[in-house]
C-alpha cells in the first residue's frame, strides 16, 4: 500500500497533467459558487397592478434594488408577462427544442418573464437541448467571430498587418486593447485602415477607460464598442461606479454618435467582486440579461469572459456558460457567445469549453478569438488563439460546419500584410505622429508577434496617441493621409465605415457589415431555421472554402511515393509445391516488387526481402520468393505461401510493409506471429522475424519482435498512404496460380 | 464593394474631404436616428426603440456635454434636486425621453439612499 507522501506511479504521471493546474471548488452557494438553481435564488414571481410592477421574483416593490427597479419598470412587456409567467417551467423549456413553436414566439414570451422564471427555465435545459435551442434562437442567420488584435508594444504596423490577416481569414469585428492608454488611439488608427485592407466592411473597436473609447468613436476612429458592463447585484454595479440609468445613458450616447454597442456581463463578476448575494451564476446572469434588453442593447457579450475560471470551478460551470448564453438569444439578441478568455491549462478542456459553440452556432461565436500569439494578446490569452488556427479549420472541417472562419491564401494574404503596414506607416508619417521606416514594413508582414519586431523608442506611440487627440485628428484626416499617399481604394473604404455609421443601420440586432457594405441584421438576415434540411449547412461555394485546406492530399498522387523505384521484379514462372524440409516461402502480395517497392516506414522492399532471405539461408534453411497473386490479404497470402512451403513454413510480406510468420494447415488469420504497424518497422525487425520463424521451424525458445513503443498517432498520419497502397495493391490482383519471383 | 452605391457616396465624400471639408458623413442624425427606432419597433423591440429615441435626442448635445450628464448620473454624483433641474432643463431643451431617464433614476437613487 502507498502512504499519501508516495503516490503510485500512475499517479505521479496523472498528476502532472495540465488540467490539476485549474483549479475546482466545493459548491458554496453563500458566496454565490454555484452554477444555476441555488438554494437561495428566489422563486419567480411577478404581481402587476394598474401597469406597475408590484412584486417580482419575490420580492415587493418596495424592497427593489436599483436592478430590480430598472427591469420592472422598463424591462417586462407586460402585456405578455403575466399569461408567459403562468405557462409551466418545463412547457416553456419545452417549446425552446421544439421545432414547431417559431422563434419570434418564444421572443415574445420571453420579453414578459422574470430573471428567476427565465434562469429555472434554462436550467431544465441539458447540454444537447440548449444547443438545438440555440441553433433555432440565436438572431442572425449565420454564425460570425471577433477576434482580437493587439500587442504587447502597440506596434502600429504589426496590428495593421494582424487586422488584415484577421479580416482575410473570415472575421467581422476587430478589437484591439492597450497596455498603455495613451497609446489607444493609434491602435484605433492601425486597426480602422489595416481592417479594410482584404476587405470593406469590418467593424472596429478599441475597448479602453469609456471617456477615451467614447472620443475615438466620435472622431469616427472605431465604429463599435462592448466595454459598457453590467452586473447583477446592485453593490457590484455601484462599485464599479455606475448604475443601470447610467449605462443607459451611456448605451444611448454611442448611438447617438452612430457607434454599434452591445453590453457586456458574464457569470462570476459578482463573485470576484464578493458580492454575489448567495445567488447562483445563471440567475444573476439572467438579471444582467433581462437588464440589458431594458436598457435597449441590441446584444450580450457573455459567457464568463473575465469570470470564467469563476464557472469552470463550480460542478456544471460550462453548462451555465452555454445556458447564459442561451438567454440572450432567447431574449432575442445579438449573442457575443465569449470563448474569449483561456479557461484551462488543458487542451481539452478548452476545447470541450468551445465546442458545444461551434456546433450550435452563434451571431458571434467568439467575443474575441484571439488573432495574435497569447503572448501578445492585450485582453489575456483568449482560449483559443492564432497558433490554434490551423486545428480549429480542421475541426471546422471535421464537423462540416460554419464556424465562420478559412484559411487564406497565403500569397494574398502577406500582400494584404504589406498593404496594410505600408498605409499605417504612411498615415502615421503624414499626419506627423510617427515615422517608421521599412524594417518595421518588413518586419510586420513577416513577424509571427511582437517579439520579431525592431522596437520602437519608448512613449513614441503614446506621444503619437496623445497628439492624436490633441489635433482633433478624425477619420476625415486619415483618409486624406491615405489618399495623399496613393491609398485611393483604401480611403474610399475608411470613409465608407464612416459614412455607414451616419445611415444608421448597423445599430440593429445583430448587424455586421458585408464586404459589398450592406448589412446582415436581425432584421435583414434572420435566422429562419425550421428543423433539418440540407438548407441549413454550408452551401457549395462555403463548403470549397471549409474543405479545400492547404494540407489535404489527392489521395490518387500518392503512391508515387511507394512506386517510383520499379522496375518489377522478375517472374520465373509457376511456383510449385516443394519437398524440401528446409524450403521456407517469402510470399509477397500482388503489388509487392511489382508495383510497390518502399515500405510505409521508407525501407527498400528489396533491401527488406533480401534481408530476409539472408537470415533464414544463415539458419540453414531454403528461402523462396513467392508471389501470390489471388489475394491481397496478409493472413491468405501467407496460406497460401505455406500450403507450397516444404516447411510448411512462410513469412508473408505485403507491399506496404505489415508482415506474418505462418504454419501450414493453420487458418489464414492464426499466423505465428504478425508485424502489423508497419510505418514503425525498421530493418532489424524484419531480419528479427525470419530468425523467429527458424526459432519456430525448429520448436526453440523464440522472443517475439517488440516494436519501439511510441504513442505517436498511427492512422493520421499514415492512413491515407494505406488506403493508396491498398488501392494499388487490389488493382494488382488477378484470380491466379502464384508465380515465382526473383529480385535480381 | 466597387460599384455600389454605398461605395459611390464614399469617392464623392472622399473628393470633397481632398478638397478641404472635413465632414465624412459619420454624424449620424436625429433623423436618422428615428427612423431605426421605427424599425426597431416595427420589428418588436420597444427597448431598443426607446434607446434610439433617447439617442436621438442625445444628438442635441455636444460631446461634453453628454459627458457631463452621463457623469450627473453616475451613483452619489448628484442630489435628488440636481437630478429633477437637469430633468427639466433637458424637456426645456426638447430631450423629454432623456429627460424621464433621469427623473426616473432620481427616484429610484433617492429610494436608495443614492440620491
Amino acid at each position: 500500500m502507498s502512504s499519501p507522501e508516495s503516490p503510485t506511479r500512475r499517479r505521479a504521471v496523472l498528476n502532472a497533467r495540465p488540467v490539476y493546474r485549474d483549479r475546482l471548488a466545493v459548491e458554496n452557494a453563500d458566496l454565490g459558487l454555484v452554477a444555476m438553481d441555488g438554494p437561495h435564488d428566489p422563486a419567480p414571481s411577478l404581481r402587476i397592478r394598474d401597469g406597475v410592477v408590484e412584486e417580482m421574483d419575490g420580492r415587493p416593490r418596495e424592497q427593489f434594488d436599483l436592478i430590480d427597479r430598472f427591469i420592472a419598470d422598463h424591462g417586462l412587456d407586460l402585456a405578455v408577462a403575466e399569461a408567459a409567467m403562468r405557462l409551466p417551467d418545463q412547457r416553456l423549456a419545452r417549446m425552446l427544442v421544439d421545432i414547431n413553436v417559431p422563434r419570434a414566439d418564444l421572443v415574445r414570451l420571453a420579453s414578459g418573464l422574470t430573471p428567476a422564471k427565465l434562469a429555472r427555465v434554462a436550467a431544465l435545459l441539458s447540454p444537447v437541448e440548449a444547443m438545438f435551442a440555440a441553433r433555432k434562437m440565436r438572431a442572425r442567420a449565420v454564425p460570425s467571430a471577433q477576434a482580437h488584435v493587439t500587442n504587447r508594444v502597440d506596434h502600429p504596423l504589426l496590428l495593421a498587418a494582424d487586422a488584415a490577416m484577421a479580416v482575410a481569414t473570415g472575421f467581422r469585428e476587430i478589437e484591439t486593447t492597450v497596455p498603455v492608454l495613451a497609446d489607444a488611439p493609434i491602435n484605433a488608427i492601425a486597426l480602422l485602415v489595416g481592417s479594410q485592407v482584404p476587405a470593406a466592411g469590418a467593424l472596429t473597436q478599441c475597448s479602453v477607460e469609456e471617456s477615451v473609447e467614447l472620443t475615438l468613436g466620435m472622431r469616427g476612429l472605431t465604429s463599435y464598442a462592448e466595454t459598457v458592463s453590467l452586473y447583477g447585484t446592485e453593490p457590484v454595479f455601484i462599485d464599479g461606479d455606475d448604475t443601470p440609468w447610467s449605462k443607459a445613458l451611456l448605451v444611448s450616447a454611442y448611438a447617438s454618435r452612430g457607434m454599434k454597442l452591445r453590453v457586456t456581463s458574464g457569470a462570476g463578476s459578482e463573485c470576484l467582486m464578493g458580492a454575489a448575494d448567495g445567488k447562483s451564476l445563471l440567475y444573476l446572469e439572467a438579471r444582467c440579461i433581462v437588464l440589458a434588453r431594458a436598457i435597449g442593447s441590441q446584444g450580450v457579450q457573455n459567457g464568463g469572459i473575465d469570470g470564467i475560471s469563476v464557472a469552470g470551478a463550480v460542478p456544471g460551470g460550462m453548462h451555465e456558460i452555454f445556458l447564459e448564453n442561451l438567454l440572450v438569444m432567447w431574449l432575442g439578441l445579438e449573442a457575443c457567445t465569449g470563448n474569449d478568455t483561456l479557461m484551462s491549462a488543458s487542451d481539452i478542456r478548452r476545447t470541450a469549453h468551445t465546442l458545444p459553440t461551434l456546433l450550435a452556432g452563434s451571431d458571434l461565436l467568439f467575443s474575441g478569438y484571439g488573432a495574435v500569439p497569447a503572448y501578445d494578446n492585450s485582453f489575456g490569452p483568449s482560449n483559443f488563439n492564432i497558433d490554434d488556427l490551423p486545428d480549429y479549420l480542421v475541426v471546422q472541417r471535421d464537423w462540416m460546419l460554419d464556424a465562420a472562419l478559412h484559411e487564406p491564401d497565403e500569397n494574398e494574404l502577406t500582400g494584404h500584410r504589406r498593404t496594410a503596414a505600408i498605409a499605417v506607416r504612411d498615415v502615421l508619417d503624414a499626419l506627423e505622429l510617427i515615422t517608421l521606416d521599412d524594417r518595421h514594413v518588413d518586419a510586420a508582414v513577416d513577424a509571427h508577434g511582437s517579439q520579431d519586431m525592431p522596437e520602437i523608442q519608448s512613449g513614441q506611440i503614446a506621444r503619437a496617441g496623445r497628439l492624436v487627440l490633441d489635433k482633433g485628428y478624425t477619420v476625415a484626416n486619415v483618409a486624406r493621409a491615405l489618399s495623399q499617399r496613393g491609398h485611393h481604394d483604401l480611403a474610399v473604404r475608411v470613409v465608407a465605415m464612416a459614412q455607414l455609421r451616419g445611415d444608421g443601420d448597423h445599430l440593429h440586432i445583430g448587424a455586421l457589415v458585408n464586404p459589398d457594405l450592406t448589412i446582415d441584421c436581425a432584421f435583414t438576415a434572420p435566422n429562419t431555421y425550421d428543423g433539418p434540411t440540407p438548407q441549413w449547412r454550408p452551401g457549395r461555394e462555403r463548403r470549397a472554402q471549409i474543405t479545400n485546406l492547404r494540407h489535404v492530399e489527392d489521395v490518387t498522387a500518392i503512391p508515387d511515393r511507394f512506386t517510383d523505384h520499379g522496375p518489377p521484379w522478375t517472374t520465373l514462372g509457376p511456383a510449385a509445391r516443394s519437398d524440401d524440409p528446409r524450403d521456407v516461402v517469402i510470399a509477397l502480395s500482388p503489388a509487392a516488387g511489382e508495383r510497390i517497392f518502399t515500405t510505409l516506414s521508407g525501407l527498400s522492399l528489396r533491401d527488406v526481402v533480401t534481408a530476409i532471405g539472408h537470415e533464414l539461408a544463415s539458419a540453414g534453411l531454403r528461402p523462396r520468393l513467392v508471389r501470390v497473386h489471388r489475394s491481397i490479404d496478409l493472413g491468405r497470402i501467407a496460406a497460401d505461401g505455406s500450403a507450397l512451403a516444404g516447411s510448411g513454413w512462410s513469412l508473408a510480406l505485403q507491399g506496404k510493409g505489415t508482415a506474418m510468420v505462418h504454419h501450414h494447415g493453420r487458418p489464414p488469420l492464426a499466423g505465428e506471429e504478425l508485424l502489423s504497424v508497419a510505418p514503425r518497422l525498421r530493418l532489424h525487425d524484419y531480419t528479427q522475424l525470419a530468425a523467429n520463424l527458424a526459432g519456430y521451424l525448429h520448436d526453440r525458445p523464440v522472443d517475439p519482435v517488440l516494436i519501439d513503443p511510441n504513442g505517436e498517432p498511427l492512422g493520421p498520419p499514415h492512413h491515407l498512404d494505406v488506403v493508396a497502397l491498398v488501392h494499388v495493391e487490389r488493382t494488382a490482383q488477378q484470380e491466379r496460380p502464384p508465380t515465382e519471383v526473383t529480385v535480381r | 464593394m466597387n460599384g455600389t452605391p454605398k461605395h459611390h457616396r464614399a469617392e464623392r465624400t472622399l473628393a470633397m474631404i481632398l478638397a478641404g471639408s472635413a465632414d465624412t458623413g459619420h454624424q449620424i442624425t436625429a433623423g436618422s436616428l428615428r427612423t431605426q427606432a421605427d424599425h426597431a419597433a416595427a420589428r418588436g423591440n420597444r427597448n431598443l426603440a426607446a434607446n434610439l429615441h433617447r439617442a436621438a435626442e442625445l444628438t442635441a448635445l455636444s460631446d461634453e456635454e453628454m459627458l457631463d450628464l452621463y457623469e450627473l448620473l453616475r451613483p452619489g454624483r448628484a442630489t435628488l434636486d440636481q437630478l429633477r433641474q437637469e430633468a427639466a432643463q433637458l424637456r426645456l431643451r426638447a430631450l423629454p425621453q432623456v429627460a424621464d431617464l433621469l427623473d426616473g433614476a432620481a427616484d429610484a437613487y433617492h429610494g436608495r439612499g443614492l440620491a
